[in-house]
């Protein structure tokens, strides 16, 4: 070759190099651009787990960690990314099928470029607050698609990650004036402090405290609310297991209205124990609450208002149990939902079990005692109430899809209009 | 291989390379489509006036930090009021990703509407009743809750602190004494929407349980339009009521409904007289500052949220509640979230500060169901005392500037829509060096309103400036009507100097306004840098009116805000 040829060679080279760079450098930029976490490397795999979000500190937490070893799936790194997402607005899009499922006529295995792209975000799991929201889940894509999307039994199965029971909080000063007048804290109580026209004047306690304000979370925001009413049918019907039927009834719809139309109303509060802690007895004296959101919240409630609040367990027990369920579908692949369930062994683990007494959760391991470690907040806050160990034989069962959907409906017609 | 041969190769070679380039270019990441209006390189996030310094300034700070992060966008702060807010994201495609209200009020009404619009939806057996959200993670990074602020002597004359005051005191003191004058902001604020409804409680006599009915029956509207009647001023936020206590002395108000962070500010601020925060004993409300995303939907919003801004959002809310920053959110008088942080630790603006109780509020007024809040928000027109408003607008030749007048007719077109009560009238003064068209006082209806409306939009510019006279004029047509029972304003503006004026001198014009015979009120407005301020400022003044000043960006935002003082 001559020189001349040598030296056009190699500069043709150089600048097909140099675009190709240039290209490469832009091209990395504004992929990262589009995500916190993405595809960098062919080996790589990403996925998405949608989480409640009371567990989601425990589950960021652990995911940052599971990053950080690298594991590996069939060779492949897993990138765990979290998406929290309040259970009940992840319903709410399962349900009008808002992440965007395959349309029944797309081949997985030859999928078109606009349809790739509409499955780049898909939740490859979702962590919901409760198996009720699951099972909610399933039935829009039961009807059209003929089969769950989330499973009840083989490996793909949803397995709890930890729980957590629906729990009475009541600030330590008024709980004592409420126990000298009614003995018992349980739904009739509250109901009865709420209807006592006088407030804390004529409950004992002190007339600046105003009304008794009962704390009930907005079912429409937070499961805990809908969890609540059905805690409440239980006790109100003494039965573990309520029916559409019995939600119907008028004398209970009534007494039903008269609690939750005594509830303060914080505007758009969804109430958690943090709305408690932040706003104090200003907002509520006492109400049902997740146990795991009392325990984080704690100190603060005797930092900021220098009372701390007393626990008591309702009769009729409801529970949050953090369902970890993998999607079964076409959007996410073998080697992604393998990557799930890789995720959620490390999950359910033993050093992530533990950890996570230290965010007030049961672990869901039956074997990890809740004072396993000395920074759980079962031990620090033994004083206030918690208990080791929580009678299930008034656990509510799930009630169906009906039910649950007659009581939203009751409570938009009634209490919010 | 032959020299030619090995060139078609590199040439192949090259062109294959580039092609892969561009593939992996087009494959990685098409860019989405994205209306223009909307910044998809920003999150923006809309702020309440009295939240947008401080969170313009810690958005800032972020950015500095996550700057060069792949993953972020920079996040960039626009000042609104909570109501504008709720109007902005009920429409497609607001033009911020992210709203923080003063309160969770707004979120509520927010919800209640998007509901309403997708209503739908949620009415079919087969679906469940989980209404559309527009909003979601809505995160509070700080919380005042609203006081009565109170200078400390005048608190203390009514027995404060052994004697418990409240919403009850405030409104009795008010009644039985003129010479006490309070204020409130406007209902488009959550410090306004409390001591309404405070208002409307006590009408009806109750302190929960406020229906739609009770709420708009004759007794309680009787009530709440006596009270209102005894407010000082209306309108705008509480940042405002600082600004006009600064600038025209305290004793413009003995109390005024505010955030508890209004009262250290303040007090931080103004080394003489001391206000104090008082928690109504029959309870209050928080402002609770929520930062929420705003949901986009493919069939409403054009412009998708993207991925670095949802996780932009995230990162800003985690950052907000961070220890440093959480103390900065002290610093600046409010209640941090993080209640790791101590309120009386040293360096708090609650360490032994009496002006404010860090274990108050004890109890909170109960928020009615959305109806009932909208009656309050709205109860200007259920009581609002007949207004008589004239518009004197300056439309000499220096208004010939093409960022000038049509500005100015847009605002006052706006002004005009903005006049809705039966009982108002309404008068157009256009001047320059003589009163080119006056409208004369008529009533507000249709006919009326066309026939203003058409003579701005035929203004023209030209001639000197005769302010004084036509200031003069308005306030004649005012005593002639001698309706007492009215608000009576005028609403000036100038560009420029008087140099025209022959009936009056400024000295006249200010005794004749303070001894007028039927009260008047002057807003006046001082539009652009050669306007007549001294002038402007006095005949507000003496009127215990307002004085503001204008560029041509604001001009039209400003008419607005003074429609909403009638």
């Amino acid at each position: 070759m001559r020189t001349r040829s040598k030296y056009i060679f190699a500069g043709i080279i150089f600048l097909a190099l140099a675009i190709v760079g240039v290209s490469l450098l832009l091209n990395q930029g504004k992929t990262s651009g589009s995500g916190g976490l993405t595809v960098a490397k062919l080996n790589d795999i990403k996925i998405i787990i949608l989480s409640a979000i009371p567990i989601d500190p425990w589950v960021r937490e652990s995911a940052d960690k599971y990053n950080a070893e690298k594991h590996k799936v069939a060779g492949a790194t897993v990138q765990v990314q979290i998406t929290t997402m309040d259970g009940l607005i992840a319903l709410s899009k399962w349900d009008k099928d808002a992440f965007g499922t395959l349309p029944g006529e797309a081949d997985p295995l030859n999928l078109t470029p606009e349809q790739k792209k509409s499955i780049e975000n898909f939740p490859t799991a979702w962590i919901a607050d409760s198996r009720y929201l699951v099972e909610l889940a399933n039935v829009p894509y039961k009807a059209r698609l003929g089969r769950d999307v989330f499973l009840s039994d083989g490996e793909y199965r949803a397995r709890p990650l930890a729980i957590s029971p629906m729990v009475w909080g009541i600030y330590n000063s008024r709980a004592e004036a409420l126990k000298k007048k009614f003995q018992t804290i349980n739904w009739k109580t509250i109901h009865d402090a709420a209807m006592t026209k006088g407030g804390w004047a004529e409950l004992g306690g002190d007339p600046a405290w105003g009304f008794f304000k009962p704390v009930i979370p907005d079912p429409q925001k937070n499961i805990g609310g809908l969890e609540a009413m059905v805690s409440a049918a239980g006790e109100y019907f003494n039965t573990t297991r309520i029916d559409a039927t019995s939600v119907g009834q008028k004398d209970f719809q009534a007494w039903m209205l008269e609690l939750m139309k005594a509830v303060t109303g914080l505007g758009v509060s969804s109430y958690t124990a943090e709305d408690f802690a932040l706003f104090g007895y200003s907002v509520g004296d006492g109400g049902l609450l997740l146990e795991s959101d009392l325990l984080q919240n704690m100190q603060g409630m005797q930092n900021r208002w220098a009372d701390s609040m007393s626990i008591f367990y309702p009769d009729f027990l409801t529970w949050h149990d953090f369902p970890y369920s993998v999607w079964v579908g076409p959007e996410t692949s073998a080697l992604q939902k393998n990557a799930a369930i890789d995720f959620e062994q490390y999950l359910l683990a033993e050093p992530q079990q533990k950890r996570a007494l230290v965010y007030g959760l049961r672990p869901a391991n039956p074997t990890i005692k809740v004072d396993a470690i000395p920074d759980s907040l079962f031990v620090k806050w033994a004083s206030q109430g918690v208990l080791p160990v929580v009678p299930r034989s008034t656990s509510m069962k799930s009630p169906d899809r009906d039910v649950l959907t007659n009581l939203l409906r009751w409570y938009q017609l009634n209490v919010v209009k | 291989m032959n020299t030619r041969t090995f060139r078609l190769i590199a040439i192949l070679g090259f062109f294959f390379l580039v092609t892969a380039a561009c593939s992996l270019e087009i494959g990685g990441t098409p860019s989405p489509t994205v209306v223009p209006s909307v910044d998809p390189n920003a999150l923006s996030i809309a702020a309440s006036p009295e939240m947008a310094p401080l969170l313009g300034k810690l958005s800032d700070q972020f950015n500095n930090t996550s700057k060069g992060k792949t993953g972020f966008v920079p996040v960039k702060i626009i000042t609104a009021s909570p109501s504008d807010m709720v109007a902005a994201a009920l429409k497609p495609d607001p033009l911020f990703q992210a709203m923080s209200p003063d309160s969770s009020i707004w979120l509520s009404k927010l919800s209640n509407e998007w509901g309403t619009a997708f209503a739908k939806e949620t009415a079919g057996s087969d679906t469940l009743p989980i209404p559309r959200q527009r909003y979601s993670l809505p995160q509070r990074y700080a919380a005042s809750p609203i006081v009565i602020a109170m200078w400390d002597k005048i608190a203390q004359g009514m027995g404060w602190p052994a004697k418990p005051l409240g919403w009850n005191t405030l409104q009795e003191r008010a009644s039985q004494d003129a010479n006490f004058h309070w204020n409130h902001p406007s209902t488009a604020y959550a410090a306004g929407l409390l001591a309404t409804l405070a208002e409307f409680y006590a009408g009806a006599g109750i302190n929960r349980g406020l229906t739609e009915a009770l709420a708009t029956s004759d007794t309680t509207l009787a009530y709440v339009k006596k009270v209102e009647g005894t407010v000082r001023f209306y309108g705008e936020g509480e940042s405002a009521v600082l600004d006009r206590l600064k600038s025209d002395g305290t004793s413009l108000l003995d109390a005024f409904v505010a955030q508890e962070q209004i009262v250290l500010r303040w007090n931080s601020e103004n080394p003489g007289q001391k206000l104090v925060a008082i928690y109504p004993v029959e309870g209050t409300l928080w402002a609770d500052h929520p930062l929420a995303l705003l949901e986009r939907y493919a069939d409403f919003d054009h412009s998708p949220l993207t991925t670095p801004q949802r996780d932009t959002f995230y990162e800003f809310n985690r950052y907000l509640l961070g220890n440093d920053i959480q103390k900065q959110i002290l610093a600046g008088g409010f209640r941090p979230v993080n209640l790791n942080i101590d309120l009386q630790a040293n360096g708090s603006p609650f360490k032994s500060n009496p002006s404010v109780d860090a274990l108050q509020p004890k109890t909170t007024l109960q928020l009615p169901p959305y109806p009932v809040i909208q009656v309050i928000e709205d109860y200007r027109t259920y009581i609002k005392k007949p207004t008589n408003v004239v518009l004197v607008v300056d439309t000499s030749g220096s208004m010939a500037d093409a960022s000038k007048l049509p500005r100015v007719q847009t605002a006052l077109l706006s002004f005009i829509g903005n006049i809705k009560g039966q009982k108002d009238r309404l008068e157009l003064i256009d001047f320059s060096d003589h009163i080119k068209y006056n409208s004369g006082l008529l009533q507000v209806n249709p006919t009326h309103k066309d026939e203003i409306t058409r003579w701005v939009s035929q203004m023209n510019a030209d001639g000197n400036t005769a302010v004084l006279d036509s200031v003069l004029s308005a306030f004649d047509d005012l005593q002639k009507l001698g309706d007492t029972q009215a608000i009576n304003a005028i609403v000036v503006m100038t560009d420029g100097r008087e140099n025209s004026s022959t009936r009056t001198s400024l000295s006249q014009l200010q005794k004749t306004l303070a001894n007028a015979k039927v009260p008047v009120v002057v807003f006046s407005i001082a539009f652009g840098k050669d306007a007549d301020v001294t002038i402007m400022k006095s005949v507000a003044q003496v009127t215990k009116g307002q004085f503001r000043q204008a560029e041509t960006i604001n001009i039209e935002e400003l008419y607005q805000l003074i429609s909403t003082y009638f």
